[in-house]
């Protein structure tokens, strides 16, 4: 790890483990130092400035909720909300029905609820305290997907997320319980209705709900294990079993005055034990030890630590991480029992070690970000009040250039694979948004200001008899604003982080 | 994009210049086969798309969400209501149905079974390309279109597939694709996309938004228009994908006649009538397949839904399908005969039908697939008259 601070390394390196350095701004001197240092905050996260200061112009009612009891009342009501229309249909004419769709529905819970999380998820990388925090706040929310899904779900994605940050300071093992067990996970994975064939509301015949494995497959698959350890089909249906009876609680019409947020319903979970991977799991006591005991085991798997040691070698490094890298965290992983700050430390040891060597090709979201904060810039401001505001919105700029979050298709998260984020169509976006933004900073009269930003970037990254230090030049010389942000930004060497 | 500049896009991909000189192989043939397969991610309930009616167990096993008025096909099956375009294929011999069928991967995940769905390999992650893209790069295809942001594993593999779709934002000058072209000489990754980029942007009016909604455009109805407006041209791609990213994972609340599932399954509906209106004369040579990773429990599970399974059923519709036919190695829905006694089992290898389709569209011998390695598959005796060569 004695490498001279070569000043394009350390700038690829501020890319790869945050989101790079604005072109004005002087690089880390001790990259590591700089690193781990951010991941010990405990930074807030909100809608924010250019300054780091709380955006002031948002409606009133616009509030990132933290408190588990709001966040109930929130999904009740979007859930009551949803039930309603369907009795509205009946008697409004198909116009009148669209309208008060889009007035009860689409406004708040479609877009505004996804705008502000989104909004606060960005505007925080940018212009927060702790970049290197965020970009594995980002890995995070990714390795543990809550996307929107059926149950109008909407309400509880950004909570749940936001939830995640404090446990990054934690074990592994206490952020999987976290996980596992919060009310977004068992509802995007359909574990609230996962009841055991024996249980007593199975038996009584108060519900028709049985067995569901999404989320018992899920937590062996993608959370702990990965197929690659072996498990069988067996092993799913009785984690299956173990997770019986973990669900939400709101404060719906059923609502008896239980706490809010998880519940772990007696009456639906499966009695006596099950065995998962040759161990028995039981309790006579309490029931619900059966999952604590279960989720320990697979935090603590040795095939949980080399599955997560590669995602993470894979995310930060390379699609082909050196096997040393992957290696040095999984043990780091195994020594330091899963405590995710020596982890994160290990993966940002690796990331710098490996600097020179390996290449990484990334999401549209993180490219976004190196574009914005390079340049200095917000993303775009506008707050989607009704359909039709005009003005370009940060989560639909993402969907164009191939993420719209937080509509991630599927459970195993968006690609972290380079190969996943190339094609005609992805590049092709990725130039036309700088056209886009080249427009913008162009009417709001930063140009000079951008150009002055951008050539400390050009003169700190890019070889001086390059061809891409030639555009530059070129297109600087003829006042071509969006020709200098594709020289810069279009070059293989900011491409591949 | 126009004929001219896709035959460009193509052709050029592994050069630097914009240079129009198609090579031979890419010389119109007005009537070569046009295939477009469809993903339905999420893994399809073919006891939902196609369900058995001749099967005394169907409605036993599935109480809630058994379909009860399907559109018969013969005794034994029919189709969900919502496949009335299918229907209307049926009756005018342009519609397989294969069924009770699948991977040899019995692993029941979503990812690894989209992977295999993809690189037509027997273990996950184990390929970077994709069986179709392989047999184009090996039978020298001219040209694919994915209708699709991200590449899908499917048509990867060769160099002369590309990617489409609707777009808003304004066209790059010639300037900037220039600027391009020379930024990316020296990447080998990146190289081959500058001239594509540079047609779908200085070329004619390419990004297929036409006068339509957005909204609309992006529906699948658009997406269906934007991929037969390509393909039905002479020198169009002749192969075709459209990704049905999500919603066919119904584990919960899956509906029968109406419901999610049945939403899933108008809009697949919607899809092929759309690709056959639109490709017009074309349609006499096209062919639609479905994919998707796997099937569902043959059973309800206990929320109304079903879990991951096995086999399932697979749609070829088109004007190179000969006769309307249901192929299927039916053992019956009791419980004994399930795989695992619980998943309708995979009697037909799913393999062996893409062979055919292959064989058919690509005047590649199935022999020749298997030699080599661009799709192994087990050959099924009910297959000899599917797309009969």
């Amino acid at each position: 790890m004695n490498q001279p601070a070569d000043s394009t390394l350390v700038s690829k390196f501020t890319r790869r483990i945050a989101f790079g350095r604005a072109g004005d701004q002087a690089l880390p001197a001790d990259p590591i130092g700089w690193a781990v240092e951010q991941l010990a905050q405990d930074p807030a996260i909100d809608i924010l400035e250019l300054d780091g200061s709380r955006r002031a112009d948002l409606p009133a009612d616009m509030v990132l909720h933290t408190d588990i009891n709001k966040v109930m009342h929130a999904f009740a009501t979007h859930q009551r909300l949803e039930k309603e229309s369907f009795e509205k249909a009946k008697t409004l004419s198909p116009s009148e029905y669209e309208d008060y769709r889009e007035r009860t529905i689409g406004t708040p819970y479609w877009r505004l609820e996804h705008w502000k999380e989104v909004q606060a998820r960005e505007t925080t990388a940018l212009f927060g305290k702790a970049p290197v925090f965020e970009r594995f706040w980002h890995f995070w929310t990714n390795h543990f997907m809550v996307a929107p899904g059926n149950q109008n779900n909407d309400t509880l994605i950004g909570p749940y997320q936001r939830s995640l940050r404090p446990l990054m300071k934690g074990s592994y093992r206490d952020m999987l319980w976290h996980a596992v067990t919060h009310p977004a996970m068992l509802v995007y994975l359909d574990n609230n209705r996962n009841t055991g064939p024996n249980s007593k509301a199975a038996r009584e015949k108060w519900t028709k709900d049985s067995i569901n494995e999404n989320l018992g497959r899920e937590l062996l698959e993608l959370f702990t294990l990965s197929p690659s350890a072996g498990y069988t089909q067996k092993d799913v249906e009785a984690t299956t079993l173990i997770l019986t009876g973990w669900r939400d609680m709101k404060p719906d019409k059923w609502h008896k005055g239980e706490p809010l947020g998880t519940y772990f319903d007696f009456n639906r979970h499966e009695p006596g034990s099950q065995e998962v991977l040759g161990k028995r799991y039981n309790a006579l006591f309490k029931p619900s030890s059966k999952l604590e005991d279960l989720i320990s085991d697979l935090a603590a798997h040795p095939a949980t630590a080399l599955h997560l040691a590669t995602k993470l070698c894979v995310y930060f490094l390379d699609d082909q991480p050196p096997t040393e890298a992957v290696n040095h965290v999984q043990s780091v992983f195994i020594h330091s029992k899963g405590h995710l700050p020596t982890v994160h430390q290990a993966v940002i040891e690796v990331c710098w070690a490996h600097i020179g060597k390996t290449r990484k090709f990334v999401s549209p979201e993180t490219w976004l970000l190196q574009v914005l904060t390079v340049c200095g810039m917000e993303p775009p401001r506008t707050i989607p009040l009704t359909k039709t505001t005009p003005g370009h919105k940060t989560p639909y700029i993402l969907g164009d250039l191939g993420q719209e979050l937080p509509r991630c298709p599927q459970p195993n998260g968006w690609p972290i694979l380079s190969s996943d984020w190339i094609s005609k169509e992805m590049l092709d976006r990725r130039l036309r948004v700088l056209s886009v933004l080249a427009n913008q900073a162009q009417r709001a009269g930063q140009l000079v200001d951008l150009q002055l930003k951008l050539l400390g970037a050009v003169r700190r990254d890019l070889p001086a008899e390059s061809i891409a230090r030639g555009l530059f030049e070129s297109a600087r010389d003829n006042r071509d604003l969006r020709l200098a942000l594709i020289a810069y930004f279009a070059s293989p060497t900011m491409l591949w982080s | 994009m126009k004929r001219r500049t896709f035959i460009q896009a193509s052709a050029t991909l592994s050069t630097l210049s914009f240079a129009a000189i198609p090579p031979a192989w890419s010389s119109p043939m007005p009537d070569a086969p046009r295939v477009l397969f469809v993903l339905l991610r999420g893994g399809m309930d073919g006891l939902t798309a196609a369900p058995p009616l001749g099967d005394t167990n169907y409605l036993a096993i599935r109480p809630n969400i058994g379909i009860q008025r399907a559109l018969r096909l013969n005794a034994d099956f029919g189709l969900h209501p919502e496949l009335s375009s299918l229907h209307r294929l049926w009756q005018s011999q342009q519609l397989a149905l294969i069924h009770s069928t699948g991977f040899l991967y019995t692993g029941r995940s979503h990812f690894e079974g989209q992977d295999i769905m993809q690189t037509g390999l027997s273990t996950p992650y184990a390929s970077s390309s994709g069986w179709v893209g392989r047999t184009m790069e090996h039978a020298k295809v001219p040209g694919g279109v994915a209708i699709s942001i991200p590449m899908p594993m499917l048509l990867r593999g060769n160099q002369r597939s590309s990617t489409e779709f609707p777009n808003w934002m304004p066209n790059l000058r010639g300037t900037d694709t220039a600027a391009v072209a020379k930024l990316w000489g020296d990447d080998p990754t990146l190289a081959g996309f500058a001239s594509a980029i540079h047609d779908a942007n200085v070329g004619a009016d390419s990004n297929g938004m036409g006068r339509g909604k957005f909204q609309e455009v992006r529906s699948m109805r658009g997406l269906a228009r934007v991929a037969a407006a390509q393909m039905r041209d002479e020198g169009g791609p002749r192969v075709g994908l459209i990704d049905m990213r999500n919603g066919f994972d119904t584990h919960a609340n899956q509906g029968a006649e109406t419901g999610s599932h049945a939403t899933q399954l108008r809009t697949l509906n919607e899809l092929v009538e759309t690709f056959q209106q639109e490709m017009q004369q074309a349609w006499k040579h096209a062919l639609v397949v479905t994919i998707t990773e796997f099937g569902r429990t043959a059973a309800e599970n206990g929320t109304t839904g079903t879990d991951h399974g096995v086999g399932t059923c697979c749609f070829v519709a088109g004007g190179l399908v000969s006769e309307s036919r249901v192929y299927a190695d039916w053992r019956g829905l009791e419980k004994k005969n399930l795989f695992e006694e619980r998943d309708l089992p995979a009697t037909i290898d799913i393999h062996a039908v893409y062979a055919k389709v292959l064989q058919r569209a690509f005047q590649i011998p199935e022999q020749t697939l298997q030699s080599n390695n661009l799709l192994t598959f087990r050959p099924h005796p009910s297959l000899r008259s599917l797309l009969p060569v």
